[in-house]
């Protein structure tokens, strides 16, 4: 996979109260490209932050439909990947944030 | 705690300080804890942030205050125990890590110098002493009526004293000013505005004379085209005008705020108010001379360096315009004079102290009234002292070093010196 491909799938950190509780189990949240696959996030995920990750589940979340002045539009979504690292290995989320 | 002194220099001392690192630890998580029930986060509901994101997000800054209260709060305890009065804030050095589970920094600062028994009473102090007269008065006043004075256009030869509006061209070699036209001044001649030959050439003219004349310009003539060269100048005189003081009624008196136009109340106003200008200044020139014979007889005393630097900046700061950086050269030029005036500082505060004068809080008060009286709403004034601390405390550091001086004054070998008020009033030197 290319060097450009990596860069660009991990767009961000997912930071929320389930991410936190998540994270003390080992397994750290990401908002990704809409293209990316669960290969690309485990190589970026294993590139990046020199890790060894065990499993890689991505959700794709719809954005909420708000209306402005009675016309519907919607938010932007986003893909979200649950990284689950091999026992013992962490990940400073805060420090890449 | 454990802590030990060395001393470094004659005034400089070193202080060790370990604290058990629990100690530290123990107040990190307390203040995590309570970071976690007010800090909000995005992503969390108030109150729900976990305490090992608060630790990831804030703890670097978390563990900052607390080593900082930490050691602020063991160097207090630390002084207390060992009697040491510092000046300035000490210098803090330290790894903020612990070792062998204690945290240790060493702080370093000067120490007030040990006084020596002060012995006023071989200081010869000269207390000026002056009085407001009769004579004051009506010289205040006369001042007053020229501040006050009328000029009526006259149709007359100008004289001294008038007011002569003209309108002037110079010519010197290729030199002309104005480049074109004519340039109008206004002049009271005998006022010392203008420089001699030029007042002597414009006095005996009456409105309407046109006229030139060569005139010697002075060396330091602000125009460096013209100055130190003689230039032919042509003048128009526009008009000459007579200075009309007012005469001293009831009328003169309302200009000055005396509702009934009272004389006698007027003349009260103008006593009040020499008065309490005499007295300021006679303060301060008691002050003045207390804190230099108390610099000159302690001249050796060890003073805290750091104290005067800090005052030699400030002098030198004086120089130059507000905001910027003295050069070092002038803070070099000012330490002598720093030493002095934080040597009598530092004395004049032990004598306060050693003597428990105590702040006099109806002097305040009067010399607050004295500060109100000369704005308009004296009301204001008072109210703006009462509300700003720190206007409130540099007002009663004054009446304090007033308090010792006149103190001072007392219990030394004073020689009073009488003087005329003008005497007083004019700066010394001028």
């Amino acid at each position: 996979m290319s060097n450009e491909r990596i860069l660009n799938t991990l767009r961000a950190p997912y930071i929320s109260e389930k991410a936190a509780r998540l994270a003390e189990g080992n397994q750290y949240v990401f908002v990704v490209a809409p293209e990316a696959t669960k290969a690309d996030v485990r190589a970026a995920v294993e590139q990046l932050f020199d890790v060894k990750v065990e499993q890689v589940n991505l959700v794709n979340a719809k954005g909420k439909v708000k209306s402005f002045r009675f016309r519907a539009g919607s938010r932007q979504g986003k893909r979200k990947a649950y990284v689950r690292l091999a026992e013992g290995q962490t990940i400073d989320v805060a420090a890449k944030a | 705690m454990q802590f030990s002194v060395e001393n470094v220099g004659k005034l400089e001392r070193k202080l060790t300080v370990r604290f058990p690192a629990e100690r530290f630890e123990s107040q990190v998580s307390a203040r995590i804890a309570e970071m976690g029930r007010t800090v909000r986060l995005k992503g969390f509901r108030p109150g729900k942030v976990p305490a090992a994101v608060i630790q990831q997000r804030f703890g670097a800054q978390v563990r900052g205050e607390v080593l900082s209260d930490l050691i602020g709060s063991t160097l207090r305890e630390a002084f207390e125990k060992e009697n040491l009065r510092p000046v300035a804030n000490p210098a803090i050095d330290t790894t903020g890590k612990p070792e062998n589970g204690e945290i240790a920094y060493t702080a370093t600062f000067e120490v007030m110098p040990e006084f020596p028994e002060i012995d006023v009473a071989a200081l010869e102090i000269t207390r000026t002493a002056a009085e407001v007269t009769e004579a004051d008065i009506e010289k205040m006043i006369e001042t007053l009526r020229q501040q006050r004075r009328r000029f009526d256009e006259v149709d007359r030869a100008s004289a001294e004293g008038d007011f002569v509006m003209f309108e002037y061209s110079a010519v010197a070699g290729d030199y002309r000013f104005p480049a074109e036209g004519v340039e109008r001044a206004g002049s009271v001649l005998g006022s010392g505005t203008l420089f001699k030959a030029l007042d002597e050439a414009l006095s005996g003219r009456k409105a309407g004379d046109e006229y030139a004349a060569d005139i010697d310009f002075p060396a330091d003539f602000r125009n460096e085209n013209l100055a130190g060269k003689t230039a032919k100048v042509s003048f128009k005189i526009v008009k000459v005008q007579e200075p009309h003081l007012p005469a001293v009624d009831a009328n003169f008196a309302k200009l000055f705020g005396i509702a009934d136009g009272d004389l006698d109340s007027f003349r009260k106003e103008v006593r009040a108010n020499l008065e309490r200008e005499l007295k300021a200044t006679l303060m301060a020139r008691l002050k003045a001379e207390v804190a230099e014979k108390l610099a000159n007889a302690y001249e050796n005393l060890d003073v805290p360096n750091l104290m005067v630097q800090a005052e030699a900046r400030n002098l030198a700061a004086g120089s130059v315009p507000r905001g910027q950086q003295p050069p070092p050269q002038l803070v070099e030029a000012a330490l002598p004079m720093a030493r002095k005036r934080v040597i009598a500082g530092l004395l004049m505060g032990e004598i306060a102290r050693k003597q428990e004068l105590k702040l006099d809080r109806t002097r305040v008060a009067e010399q607050l009234a004295a500060i109100a009286s000369t704005y308009e709403e004296p009301e204001k004034v008072v109210e703006l002292y009462n509300s700003d601390p720190q206007l409130m405390s540099g007002l009663q550091n004054r009446v304090m070093e007033d308090q010792v001086a006149e103190w001072v004054a007392e219990h030394a070998r004073t020689t009073v010196q009488n003087l005329g008020f003008d005497e007083v009033m004019r700066p010394v030197g001028a």
